[in-house]
């Protein structure tokens, strides 16, 4: 069981999108996968179904201290749960927040999904404070998405900042990778941009998978689905997070999980 | 000129990665080979200046980042409206920033903006001040655009009552600010 948290300095870089729709790869891969919403605008719940961004959830156990257990809604795919946010009032959002910075709440997640889930994935709300803070505290691994435009690119160092920030404070967080995303192939400046983090930073850092812009994923919010169930023969932007889950399993220590490594015979 | 895009200092990025435990030699990621490769009829890049013949470059006061304008700039804004759910949109539509305001009323700024064009045309103007939308249960996403050297760009913020015409101003003065570089 680990932490994974899903972070970064920007806002709109397709953080929810990110974690989403690789929590669903990777429960497809066969990690049972707790997907946690620690962001006050519940974007977890907005980015799938009205009666989910309504529902009880983290605000409820931090506030009322409603058991995790009960406020987990299970997917139906298999070794897929959401926790979400749970309702804050408008003028809350702040207090939720930093309840959430020390990251006892968020630790205590992964302690309550022990045995039941093997991966607790948290999104979280741009910028390196309150939740997003208390996530990387509760996490063994964070992976930022950086957005492919210049602005993004040159706060991609702040992650680096926090990270070091963290560990020299005790906590044991490391950076799994950066992962470009919103990457508008056919613009020379999407490109450029792209091409720059790919010449600066060090190869093991990126990750190979890159998140298109495709308005595949318009379509996925609208019909409140994550992408790879947007169609019974999904678009082929679906399988970006497939390879990102299996080059998130490589990067992974290898104790994280048991995994088999033999080939598999297709006939015997 | 920066030497690159993301404007990072190889020598910075060294010393911090080594503060995380990220060794810094391994090989580059290969580009993906959709990348474009340059053509032949490309011009050339220009000479490097002989810097033992140059004249020192010239002292500049040290520059601020976009990305800690906009974190500054929206932590201003914070306090100004008490928290309120804000984003930042560019003029292709892009989020730059976004803070608690759901990425579809973020996008609805934008939409705004090109339905108003025939309207500026009408009124010979860039400026069409802000535009508040009622959305439900009584809250508002109030728009406000400023043209800036990058085009106009899109502030949305959700409120609870629109914001006063000379805080309007003087947030539009705040976002035009941070792209005066």
């Amino acid at each position: 069981m680990f932490g994974l948290t899903i972070a970064s300095q920007k806002g709109g870089v397709g953080k929810t999108t990110v974690a989403l729709n690789l929590s669903y790869a990777m429960a497809r891969r066969g990690w049972r996968t707790l997907l946690v919403d620690t962001d006050p605008a519940g974007a977890i719940g907005l980015s799938l179904t009205k009666k989910l961004s309504q529902a009880p959830g983290l605000a409820d156990h931090l506030y009322q201290h409603t058991p995790i257990a009960g406020l987990i809604v299970e997917t139906k795919l298999k070794g897929l749960g959401i926790l979400p946010t749970g309702k804050i009032p408008a003028d809350e959002s702040e207090r939720f927040t930093n309840g959430l910075a020390d990251g006892a709440v968020l630790k205590a997640i992964q302690t309550a999904a022990q045995g039941r889930y093997d991966v607790v994935v948290y999104d979280t709300p741009s910028g390196f404070v309150g939740a997003t803070l208390g996530a990387m505290r509760a996490s063994r691994y964070v992976v930022s998405p950086v957005q492919a435009e210049p602005i993004a690119a040159r706060g991609v160092m702040r992650i680096f900042e926090v990270i070091g920030a963290l560990r020299a404070k005790g906590h044991p967080v490391e950076l799994l990778g950066i992962l470009l995303t919103m990457l508008h192939t056919k613009t020379q400046s999407s490109l450029a941009v792209a091409e720059d983090l790919w010449k600066t930073l060090p190869g093991n850092l990126l990750f190979e998978a890159t998140v298109p812009r495709d308005p595949a994923f318009l379509e996925a919010s609208a019909a409140g689905v994550p992408v790879g169930l947007l169609r019974r023969r999904p678009p082929p932007i679906a399988m970006v997070f497939d390879q990102l889950a299996a080059e998130l399993e490589a990067r992974l220590a290898p104790d994280a999980k048991d995994v088999a490594n033999e080939p598999i015979a297709l006939v015997d | 000129m920066s030497p690159s895009l993301s404007w990072i200092d190889p020598g910075e990025l060294k010393e911090t990665l080594s503060r995380i435990g990220i060794s810094v030699d391994g090989p580059p990621a290969p580009p993906p080979s959709f990348r474009p490769e340059p053509s032949e009829d490309q011009p050339s890049p220009p000479p490097t200046p002989n810097t033992e013949a140059s004249p020192p470059p010239p002292h500049f006061e040290p520059v601020i980042s976009v990305a800690e304008r906009i974190d500054r700039f929206a932590r201003w804004l914070e306090q100004l409206t008490h928290g309120a759910p804000m984003s930042i949109a560019d003029p292709e539509g892009l989020l730059i920033e976004g803070r608690g305001l759901p990425e579809p009323l973020a996008l609805a700024s934008v939409a705004l903006d090109r339905a108003l064009r025939p309207i500026r045309g009408l009124l010979g103007t860039h400026q069409v001040g802000s535009v508040t939308l009622e959305i439900d249960g009584g809250r508002l996403v109030q728009t406000i655009w400023v043209v800036t050297p990058i085009g106009r760009v899109a502030l949305g913020i959700m409120v609870e009552r629109p914001l006063e015409p000379g805080r309007v101003e003087l947030v539009r003065e705040g976002l035009r600010r941070v792209f005066d570089w």
